[in-house]
């Protein structure tokens, strides 16, 4: 397991190279900025190389950059924007976790029924509408008609003020978890099915086992692989924020600040905001394949 | 103030001078990500930010009635008081004359100009995303509100390009553009005389541009949609392209280099130059005349109207600028839009004045 660790650890390392570098290129690609009117748009492949591995050394040495345009320094718009979307999407995803396992084994366990039918029509009906539509009805529904959640996110500035701002919270979070709801209990109703039909449950069922114990020892377990490879892919939102939701809900999060930025030009903040989400990506992966092999014994023994 | 865009004002207790004995103690602006979020907060009374102060999206308010100014509030808001502004402003987006992708050239045509403006319904926008609220911009100087400086001339005409679309194609026509609705007209009478396409349009060159415009703003996007709807419908594309309202200004002053067509940043108010003569905006050599337009003539007026002596020499030049630069079209003419201002019942706010300042000292509460 530790060579294992390692190994993925040195390959995080390569990506988030790779992605700086990708970034750190479409951005020198990119044209406009004042800098740019005074000293042109191109520039030498040397120059380029040179301003890469500076930007790389001085984050090495934790210095992220700073905006000229917002006048303060990458970390401390981190600070400022990180805590607000890691407690919007981290909340909604738990959230969407809790409700959409047991939705998705309810209806695999009743498949074809009225509930499974109900089920699945809601979710349809949520995957396919767009957060902003969400967001608006939600907003003229409870904050402007009944006065009973706020219009906007939470706007103190730390992650404790945001959490405990239950009446702002509660919107963006119900907006965004119900998406997700929908998202995470089809994979999970489509895993359940698969795992319902293996020989294992069969056993489990002619040993005697009760239908409630076959579906909480066997299904569920085998069925979380597919969510954990979802809720793993889900880590660049989590740490990246969601635009729209954020934009609509005034949470000037991780997401509406690499927005602003990328459309003001803001190489710093794009850059050091890109490698925050970039970080978030690799460990999303890493965490869920360490997943896999606590659900799944097999996934370890293919690796020795 | 913070990161954020958060202000917090308070006041001077050292201040000596006369203020109002209900005087306000703290003034606070509040950033939001779009008009309509605010909007939202504005209808909550419940918030954690309540706004005393804020804006109603011209695209949420109720229709005026016929002849007058104001309409009612929206019932979600009736704990405020609604007043309109109407900044001391044009609103028109420039044309890059010098582009250097070849559609500068046709734009220096003054026939394309005229055909263009026709496609821009300002009447429509007025009366749609506006609700009502709005006033048709007809030459350099705003109509609304009236002042001595609107050509007598100009202000009787009114708007000289209401939409008309079937005269956009006959122009387009007259001039050797094959006019193919919903197909890309093309040149197919190069040359400069009359009835060709003009100095420097090749055959085959493509009436396709892009007009860049600044997001954001709900009525201003419908405003742009419509007009590239309308042109499409004489052959001409219009890409869209939303951009910030940095990106836009970047553009216009030529950070990005010159390859811009049309960019639509919003209006320009007179401020603090108040006098609204053409030589920051309209003059060969003006330090805003972002599409470098460049007229002898036009020089030569406002130049006329810079040495004259007397009020009514001033007025008198004035008005043979605008009469004169108005039907040139150095620009595209868009609806100056008001502010429509929600102030909450018990804080007098006073008048505002048209070039939008706001002056917190001198507001007071009183429930």
């Amino acid at each position: 397991m530790t060579a294992y660790l390692t190994r993925r650890m040195l390959q995080a390392i390569a990506v988030l190279l790779l992605v700086t570098l990708i970034v750190f290129g479409l951005l020198k690609l990119a044209p406009g900025g004042a800098a740019a009117a005074v000293l042109g748009n191109g520039s030498t492949h040397q120059q380029f190389l040179l301003q890469y591995l500076t930007w790389l050394g001085r984050i090495l040495h934790g210095d992220l950059g700073y905006s000229r345009r917002l006048n303060e320094s990458v970390s401390y718009l981190l600070a400022a924007s990180l805590p607000r979307t890691l407690a919007l999407m981290g909340i909604s995803t738990l959230i969407a976790l809790a409700v959409a396992i047991p939705l998705g084994l309810v209806q695999a366990v009743r498949r074809g029924r009225a509930a499974d039918h109900v089920l699945r029509g809601l979710a349809y009906v949520f995957y396919g509408t767009p957060t902003f539509v969400l967001g608006a009805v939600l907003v003229l529904f409870f904050a402007v008609d009944k006065h009973i959640f706020g219009a906007e996110g939470p706007q103190a500035p730390g992650i404790v003020g945001v959490v405990t701002d239950v009446r702002d919270l509660t919107l963006p979070v119900l907006t965004l978890a119900l998406v997700t709801i929908a998202t995470f209990a089809r994979y999970m109703r489509s895993a359940a099915l698969d795992s319902l039909a293996q020989e294992y449950v069969e056993a489990a069922r002619a040993r005697g086992a009760g239908e409630r114990r076959v579906v909480a020892a066997h299904v569920l377990r085998n069925s979380l692989v597919p969510v954990v490879t979802l809720v793993g892919l889900s880590f660049p939102q989590i740490v990246g924020g969601a635009v729209v939701v954020e934009s609509f809900f005034n949470i000037q999060g991780m997401g509406w600040q690499i927005w602003q930025a990328v459309l003001n030009h803001d190489f710093a903040v794009t850059l050091g905001f890109t490698l925050v989400i970039g970080i978030g990506a690799v460990v999303g992966s890493l965490l869920a394949d360490l997943g896999y092999a606590v659900l799944d014994p097999r996934v370890r023994y293919a690796q020795r | 103030m913070n990161s954020q865009g958060k202000v917090v004002l308070t006041y001077n207790t050292s201040y000596g001078g006369p203020v109002s004995a209900h005087h306000i103690t703290t003034f606070t602006e509040l950033p939001f990500t779009s008009e309509q979020t605010e909007y939202n907060v504005l209808q909550d009374p419940n918030g954690n930010q309540t706004i005393d102060v804020g804006y109603l999206p011209t695209v949420d308010a109720p229709v005026p009635p016929a002849g007058q100014l104001v309409g009612a509030n929206p019932s979600s808001l009736s704990n405020y008081q609604l007043s309109v502004i109407y900044p001391w402003e044009i609103s028109y987006f420039p044309y890059n004359f010098n582009n250097n992708t070849g559609q500068g050239k046709i734009f220096q045509q003054l026939y394309f100009r005229q055909a263009f403006q026709d496609l821009v319904d300002q009447e429509g926008v007025i009366d749609g995303p506006l609700h009502g609220y709005g006033k048709a911009t007809i030459g350099p100087v705003s109509t609304y509100p009236a002042t001595q400086y609107l050509s007598p001339q100009l202000a009787q005409k009114g708007d000289q390009w209401t939409l008309n679309i079937p005269k956009a194609g006959q122009l387009l026509r007259a001039h050797g553009w094959s006019v193919n609705p919903n197909r890309i007209d093309t040149c197919i009478r190069p040359g400069t005389a009359p009835g060709d396409c003009g100095a420097g349009i090749a055959a085959g060159a493509p009436l396709k541009f892009t007009l860049m415009y600044a997001s954001g703003t709900d009525w201003m996007e419908s405003a742009v949609r419509e007009l590239a709807s309308n042109a499409s419908l004489v052959g001409m594309q219009v890409n869209l392209e939303a951009q910030s309202f940095n990106n836009v200004i970047n553009a216009t002053i030529g950070l990005d280099g010159e390859g811009w067509q049309m960019a639509y940043y919003g209006a320009w108010t007179y401020a603090p130059d108040y006098l609204p003569t053409g030589e920051t905006l309209f003059e060969s050599t003006a330090p805003n005349n972002y599409g470098a337009y460049s007229n002898a003539r036009n020089d030569q007026l406002i130049t006329a109207s810079l040495d004259a002596r007397t009020p009514s020499q001033f007025n008198t030049a004035m008005y043979n600028w605008q009469n004169y630069v108005s039907a040139q079209l150095p620009v595209v003419y868009e609806p100056n839009a008001p502010t429509l201002l929600e102030a909450i019942k018990g804080l007098q706010i006073g008048p505002q004045n048209s070039a939008l300042n706001i002056t917190p000292e001198e507001w007071s509460y009183r429930q």
